[in-house]
């Protein structure tokens, strides 16, 4: 039982479970900057709003709304699959804002079109039409989402200890970036059609539908091998690895962007969006499976010592610890399963319970022990 | 050490670097690019037998010497040209922009729609530009447009509307060109703008 808890504590500070994320920080410039940049970027996408309201407000409302609901659902998925030691809502809301404001207004609008236009200057308008867009964003886009992680990983450098963090909270970047774009295109797809908010709904829909392979993919795989290549006190540096995957995340944006160009005017033009899209979900997928076992490691040892009180059974533990099939099959073997899901989640409320305590036997912590408890006689 | 010695005028010390990192890739972004850009000029010059497809199975013949800052040179490029593209053409001071879009209606109608999205535009911007009556403009395949002169405070040109049939749909191709740059450039290259505007045609 001491092993146990010796590990239960390590898990809980190696981890950074339970830890509060706290913005304002006076003493570290990372606060200062992220500040600065959230501003310009504010003033510089307010203004281009300010535009799109006056001429195409029906395009822009219609964005707001749909890629309002697009944004909500993500959000939904991203923190149902963070479901082990999970990134703070307020780390999560700071990424969002990043993505959607700072990379976007203070780095993106302004850098894009400079390189854009320099691509027509040096290599001309056609290949710029071609080509400009897959050997612009990926770059600029890419370093811009991420030096919010690298801001947020100085904020909050006890909070973000796996690349499975980095995952997450590169996808909460990416996904704030994403649809703070996908608005802009909303009304600028009515502006490219004289108003017609009519284009703005086909933009929508075609943005909708590609918006798996999207920046919250790229941002996800960049966030983890950002965290790969500093490291953590749990994860060595791996530097190859995590430059590998920051290139990769540049490389699954380019291909996409370059989709139409690779495709050229044939019939094998309308399945190479298909096949890129695949691949940077395969990509994803890979890096998920690569980054989450230690997360796991960490709910094992956290809650190992609950076996042994007879608070949750090993069954339960290799549920709670396990991957999403794991679970499901845990819950299917049960007879009653609505039972089984309220006792696993009250476990799991019990495990953020005690990491919040510092893994201590508190008042909190009895009383979501004797919630477990009641979910199983229920 | 204490954490007052860890600090430089109140900032930590291991906060330093990277915070740094990100605001110089700002800097980089938001300001030395667009720099360097602003100083760069086009010389992507057209040449006498290019043809710059304006959107799907629309063309028109540049001028020469002009150079091609946005757009696509038929038979130059991978990606197909859709039916709502913008092609821009500069010669020094002077731009001739082209935009293209699917749109039901009368060249009178597109360049009514065209000026209440301008005005919308000029409001929110806080500039101003004055506009002449509507004139007929045709173009040498015999596609009837129209067309309106305006005078900004440093800019003048014009606005031109066409509307194209497109064969088997019902909705034709709206064409918007605009003609902008100093009063004296956009005189002096008259002829140009004229006969590239005449040269638009549909090849469908």
């Amino acid at each position: 039982m001491s092993t146990l808890g010796d590990d239960r504590r390590r898990a809980i500070e190696h981890s950074g479970w339970g830890e509060e994320f706290r913005l304002v920080q006076p003493h570290n410039l990372a606060f200062w900057v992220y500040c600065l940049l959230v501003i310009v970027g504010a003033v510089v996408v307010s203004g281009q709003i300010s535009i799109a309201a006056a001429a195409y407000s029906g395009a822009l409302i219609s964005g707001i709304i749909a890629f309002g609901l697009l944004a909500v659902a993500y959000l939904w998925f991203i923190h149902y699959e963070d479901r082990y030691t999970t990134v703070p809502p307020k780390l999560a809301a700071a990424g969002f804002v990043w993505g959607g404001v700072a990379a976007i207004g203070a780095f993106a609008l302004l850098g894009n079109d400079a390189v854009m236009s320099l691509y027509a200057k040096a290599f001309g308008a056609s290949f710029a039409f071609d080509w400009g867009a897959a050997l612009t964003a990926p770059i600029d886009e890419e370093l811009a989402k991420g030096a919010g992680i690298v801001l947020l990983v100085t904020l909050a450098p006890q909070l973000i200890r796996s690349p499975f963090d980095g995952l997450i909270l590169g996808a909460f970047v990416g996904l704030g970036f994403q649809i703070s774009e996908d608005i802009s295109y909303a009304f600028i797809g009515a502006a490219n059609a004289f108003g017609d908010v009519g284009a703005a709904w086909a933009t929508i829909g075609v943005r909708t539908l590609a918006s798996i392979p999207s920046h919250w993919m790229y941002s996800g795989v960049f966030g983890a091998g950002l965290i790969w290549f500093i490291g953590r006190p749990d994860v060595p540096a791996r530097k190859g690895l995590g430059a590998g995957l920051m290139v990769t995340a540049m490389l699954m944006h380019g291909l996409w962007d370059a989709s139409a160009a690779i495709g050229g005017d044939s019939a094998f033009g309308s399945v190479v969006p298909l096949i890129v899209a695949g691949g940077i979900i395969a990509v994803f997928v890979w890096v998920y499976r690569a980054t989450v076992p230690i997360e796991r490691e960490w709910m094992r040892e956290l809650m190992a010592p609950e076996v042994e009180l007879g608070v949750v059974t090993p069954a339960e533990l290799d549920a709670l610890a396990g991957s999403r099939s794991t679970l499901r099959s845990y819950i299917r073997s049960q007879p009653s399963r609505r039972a089984a899901e309220h006792v696993l989640e009250a476990a799991t409320d019990l495990a953020h319970q005690l990491a919040r305590d510092g893994g201590g036997d508190t008042a909190a912590v009895q009383r979501a022990r004797a919630a477990v408890a009641r979910a199983r006689s229920a | 050490m204490t954490s007052a010695g860890r600090r430089v005028a109140g900032i930590d010390r291991g906060t330093v670097k990277p915070a740094l990192l990100v605001l110089a890739l700002a800097v980089l972004m938001g300001i030395v690019l667009p720099s360097i850009d602003s100083e760069t000029a086009y010389r992507d010059e057209v040449h006498s037998g290019d043809l710059a497809e304006v959107a799907g199975g629309i063309t028109l013949v540049p001028t020469p010497g002009w150079d091609l800052a946005s757009g696509a040179l038929v038979g130059d490029t991978r990606s197909p040209v859709g039916s709502t593209a913008t092609t821009q053409l500069v010669d020094g001071s002077v731009s001739l922009e082209v935009r293209a879009a699917p749109f039901e209606g009368t060249p009178s109608a597109l360049l009514t729609r065209v000026n209440e999205i301008n005005d919308d535009l000029d409001h929110a911007r806080g500039s101003v530009a004055a506009t002449t009556g509507r004139y007929v403009v045709t173009t040498r395949q015999g596609v009837v447009g129209v067309a309106e002169d305006f005078v900004g405070v440093d800019k003048q040109g014009s606005i031109v509307a066409f509307v194209f049939g497109s064969r088997g749909q019902s909705t034709g191709e709206g064409v918007e060109i605009v003609v902008s740059g100093p009063k004296g450039p956009v005189s002096r290259r008259r002829d140009d703008i004229v006969a590239m505007i005449r040269s638009i045609r549909t090849v469908r």
